[in-house]
């Protein structure tokens, strides 16, 4: 997973990048909240940050809101690293937008354990995305047969949303996937045999 | 606090915040010694001036780099430093920048001697 890594520190930011490359997520490191936002706000942006609170310029609280703030394509999982472990500073972090904090010094069992948290809701979210579209693709092909549909009362062809007049069975196999194989009913067997015999 | 004839690093602890990688504890000590110079000057051009903020923010920013590297007086030091100066106690920022300043440098000569990486 592409997880993005905020410090300042230089020390700080080789550690987070040793250990999470060594889990094997594919790291990128910036060293400052400015370059975290442009990373996140960009193409191709990771799907999970971690971000120092005390950073120049922006902090990793600063970071949060605007991400929410953002309509951003993909909301990323976003790891506030901080040092200060009161109540309050973590309620601040969780109410600008972070998804989770991790206190300095961390252990690093513990860093992994929370960014597999992240990647497991990462995953889901992106799951759940997907189910999304695949329900509204089907709900769009349901919508396309509704309504009121011009059919000739003569041959039975039907006008479509191009204004051109089609058969029904090239229609509805367009707009629900049906599959026709043509018979003919005992009426119209009766009905064609007669008028062949009068022609023959 | 504890006396200062303690060793300035606790290794084991050192080697527990990097995954028992004694390779990358050798990196990231060079990359704090490198760094080091810099950021001492920054600290002390901020406690001159009497800049309590940029004191704090320096203070903050060498707390979290000496407690990776095990250096745990050092981290109490930077706690109290930082503490002191958010809360404008300029006259206990003084003193506690001071014993800040002889710890920091313990802890470059510890790094500073071949001896270490050997028990790491």
């Amino acid at each position: 997973m592409k997880v993005l890594v905020a410090d300042d520190d230089a020390l700080a930011r080789r550690l987070l990048e040793s250990a999470l490359s060594k889990s094997g997520h594919d790291v990128v490191a910036v060293g400052g909240g400015a370059e975290a936002w442009q990373v996140l706000s960009g193409p191709e942006a990771p799907t999970i940050a971690v971000l120092d609170w005390m950073m120049p310029e922006l902090t990793g609280v600063e970071v949060c809101e605007k991400v929410r703030a953002a309509s951003l394509p993909t909301s990323p999982y976003l790891i506030v690293l901080t040092s200060r472990g009161e109540t309050g500073d973590v309620v601040r972090a969780l109410q600008a937008g972070a998804d989770d904090y991790i206190t300095k010094p961390f252990e690093i069992d513990e860093l992994r354990a929370r960014l597999s948290v992240g990647a497991r809701i990462v995953a889901l979210q992106q799951q759940l995305s997907e189910r999304v579209r695949a329900l509204e693709e089907a709900l769009a092909h349901v919508q396309q047969l509704q309504g009121l549909i011009p059919i000739c009362a003569w041959c039975r062809q039907v006008r479509n949303d191009g204004n051109f007049w089609e058969q029904v069975e090239s229609y509805l196999g367009k707009r629900s996937g049906l599959q026709f194989t043509h018979a003919i009913c005992p009426s119209c067997r009766h009905k064609e045999s007669a008028r062949f015999k009068k022609a023959g | 606090m504890k006396g200062m004839e303690d060793p300035p690093i606790q290794l084991a602890l050192a080697l527990r915040r990097v995954d028992g990688d004694s390779d990358l504890l050798v990196e990231l000590v060079r990359i704090f010694q490198d760094d080091l110079p810099e950021r001492m000057h920054r600290l002390r051009g901020a406690h001159e001036r009497g800049d309590l903020p940029e004191t704090a923010r320096s203070a903050h920013s060498l707390r979290g780099s000496l407690g990776i590297l095990g250096a745990e007086q050092g981290r109490i030091l930077a706690e109290e430093l930082e503490a002191l100066s958010a809360a404008g106690r300029a006259d206990e920022a003084a003193s506690t920048c001071q014993a800040f300043e002889r710890e920091v440098a313990r802890v470059d000569a510890f790094f500073s001697s071949p001896e270490w990486k050997s028990r790491a």
